[in-house]
């Protein structure tokens, strides 16, 4: 004869191990389903010539790589894709951190100030990229006026293969920086402000507190703006598309982006292995330039 | 510590004058620094005023129109409206109807004596017109009533789409951070690096695969592959809300499940509660999140102007009459914006702790 304890402590485990099941594993299973399963199906996709109105998909191996090696307009795509980050990520890192120390410096009206920086962010990108190409229009555009009222020749923006792509990063950077205000402002707030007093009875500068102080103990959220920011402007789509919605990526595809070349050939040409073997190229470089930044990033802060 | 109060004592009045000085001086920098950003954030916002502005403007802008909701004054004669110049005639300036538009020679009219006739030897184009400050109101109507299938359905999409996604992440991800915050089973920690795997993961890497699958269920051109997934679970707020749980203490638990309380009702009874404005700022992030975006719509909804959320309808709607009626355009804009807008303003502290905790937890 088994005694009670025993047989209900091993009840009560079960039902433990059955809610656990309930919470856990079942979403978790459709989780994986729908986000992770398909992120290895692209894998496999690269390596077929897939149209999806058609009913056998043959296997090409490596054929998808090798056109995309030679496509003038993937490389370009790529180009303008790390120019982007190139010039967005150092920007809204160094406009966030200056505008969160000004913000910071201020008493009255701070979450005032918050909220409007962060206001850009929460416009739906449609309206916002709507008005970006009006104010920066050619002929009549508010910053055009400006130049005219300075003696400055008027600047076609959006309208030039040359100065597109910095028009577009400028817009993604003004879209964006409340994001980084909002996260170095709660970084900086989260600095012990005994060791800020005491720097400062010690009689260090201005300067030196934000350099020896406030930037170290930053550096977990420079770390998480820096490697946020830079899969963000890897991935780059929305704003691109909804600025020159009649020639997307245009003009001349100088605002072309990966994501946006992915669109196309899979959306518009409906070449979906190769839209997927674009994607897996796209996915190494995220993977290894993340891998890159948390090892360099991540070394200055154990001093 | 002590070394620093052995100081201040030494000299003391030495130490007052400086702090005087240095109070003053902050004072100075502290107000300095809150003009340069207001001005700073006054700049910053005028992208938006611009878009107010343009919805509530003239769909033509002509050259020296000043800033603003301007438009030019009109002066009706015989079922004609007529545009009001400043027009110098014997040396003085008159406000007066332009009625004959020539390049040689334009006639013109005084709207206080409409039947005298006034010659201005001159281009009409050389004159300044007159502008009156008139918000056009109407803007926000005609866009109302010209957006393809009329503005009401868009934005009940819109709601639709946003209300059941939100609700769908809510559900799945409140079950899923609960589990991981409160049970401890083996393989935890494995999925809770997938989860961060997941929300790592950029998403573009999602779109072809996941087309395809939907494409094959034959969900493509309905709304279920834009809400079927959020039920799934979204990596960001599992995140967000496992801290959450985490920060309230076992104790709470421990004593409901004395009283005899099963998890479920430990999560809707005890837990909830506790967690009522964080879980709102979640839902508010998710809804205002899936109100914007534009890419699932483009992509599942190509051609489905019925089933469209306002984000694609006004990038369809700008395409087609941009050119002719931007200040309509400019209108649908506004109305789109509100609605997050307001959201974000109602729940700003709560919002913006949730959406600064992934970043101070590393």
């Amino acid at each position: 004869m088994t005694p009670k304890p025993s047989r209900k402590t091993f009840s009560l485990a079960q039902r433990q191990a059955i809610w656990a099941y309930v919470f856990l594993l079942v979403p978790m299973a459709f989780f994986l389903l729908v986000r992770l399963y398909p992120a290895f199906s692209s894998l496999l996709l690269s390596l077929r010539d897939y149209r999806p109105s058609r009913e056998v998909n043959p296997f090409i191996g490596l054929k998808n790589f090798q056109d995309i090696a030679a496509d003038a307009v993937f490389w370009r795509a790529m180009i303008n894709t790390l120019l982007y980050t190139v010039i967005g990520v150092p920007a809204q890192l160094i406009l966030g951190i200056l505008v969160a120390l000004m913000l910071q410096g201020i008493n009255k009206a701070k979450g005032l100030f918050r909220a409007i920086y962060f206001m850009p962010y929460v416009t739906p990108i449609v309206a916002s990229a709507w008005v970006w190409q009006s104010f920066l229009n050619q002929n009549f555009g508010p910053i055009n006026q400006l130049f005219t009222l300075l003696g400055l020749p008027n600047q076609p923006f959006f309208a030039s293969p040359y100065q597109a792509l910095p028009s577009v990063a400028a817009f993604v950077v003004w879209q964006q920086l409340g994001f980084q205000i909002v996260l170095f402002l709660a970084g900086l707030e989260a600095i012990p402000r005994t060791y800020l007093e005491a720097a400062s009875l010690d009689g260090a500068s201005g300067w030196q507190v934000f350099r020896y102080i406030k930037l170290p103990l930053l550096n977990p959220t420079i770390v998480f703006s820096v490697v946020i920011g830079t899969t963000g402007f890897l991935q780059l789509f929305a704003q691109v598309v909804n600025i020159n919605f009649g020639d997307q990526g245009g003009p001349l595809n100088s605002t072309l982006t990966v994501a946006v070349y992915i669109y196309k050939v899979a959306f518009q040409d409906f070449k979906m292995g190769r839209a997927s073997a674009i994607t897996v190229v796209l996915f190494g470089i995220i993977l290894l330039i993340t891998v890159f930044q948390l090892r360099v990033l991540r070394r200055r802060v154990d001093y | 510590m002590s070394v620093i109060t052995g100081k201040r004592v030494k000299n003391q009045t030495a130490g007052k004058e400086i702090k005087d000085r240095q109070n003053f001086r902050s004072i100075l920098v502290s107000i300095a620094v809150t003009l340069f950003v207001s001005w700073l954030a006054f700049v910053f916002l005028t992208p938006l005023y611009e878009l107010l502005n343009a919805s509530l403007g003239a769909a033509s802008r002509e050259p020296n129109q000043p800033y603003g909701p301007y438009v030019g004054r009109i002066f009706t004669y015989e079922n004609k409206d007529l545009s009001v110049y400043k027009v110098p005639v014997n040396g003085q300036i008159q406000e007066l109807a332009l009625i004959e538009p020539g390049r040689a020679n334009s006639v013109f009219i005084d709207p206080n004596n409409p039947t005298v006739r006034i010659n201005y030897p001159g281009s009409y184009r050389e004159l300044e017109r007159l502008w009156v400050f008139k918000p056009q109101f109407k803007n926000y109507v005609d866009a109302w009533n010209n957006l393809p299938n009329g503005f009401a359905r868009g934005l009940l999409n819109t709601f639709l789409i946003a209300g059941l996604g939100t609700l769908g992440i809510l559900i799945s991800s409140l079950f899923t951070a609960y589990g991981l915050a409160r049970f401890n089973l083996p393989g935890k920690d494995l999925m809770l690096l997938l989860v961060t795997i997941t929300f790592m993961l950029p998403p573009i890497i999602l779109f072809v695969p996941q087309y395809i699958m939907f494409f094959k269920v034959g969900w493509v051109g309905t709304w279920l592959p834009l809400i079927v997934p959020d039920f799934f679970g979204n990596g960001v707020s599992i995140f967000m809300l496992r801290q959450f749980f985490l920060a309230i203490p076992r104790e709470f638990d421990e004593a409901a499940k004395v009283d005899g309380a099963n998890p479920l009702q430990i999560l809707w009874f005890i837990l909830l509660p506790l967690l009522r404005t964080s879980v709102i700022a979640v839902a508010i992030i998710n809804f205002i999140i899936i109100w914007n975006d534009f890419f699932n719509p483009t992509l599942y909804l190509a051609g489905k102007t019925d089933l469209m959320p306002l984000s694609v309808l006004i990038r369809a709607f700008s395409s087609a009459r941009g050119s002719t009626d931007p200040q309509m355009i400019s209108a649908a804009a506004v109305i789109a914006t509100v609605v997050p807008m307001a959201l974000f303003l109602l729940a700003q502290k709560p919002f913006i702790r949730a959406i600064t905790m992934p970043g101070l937890d590393k």
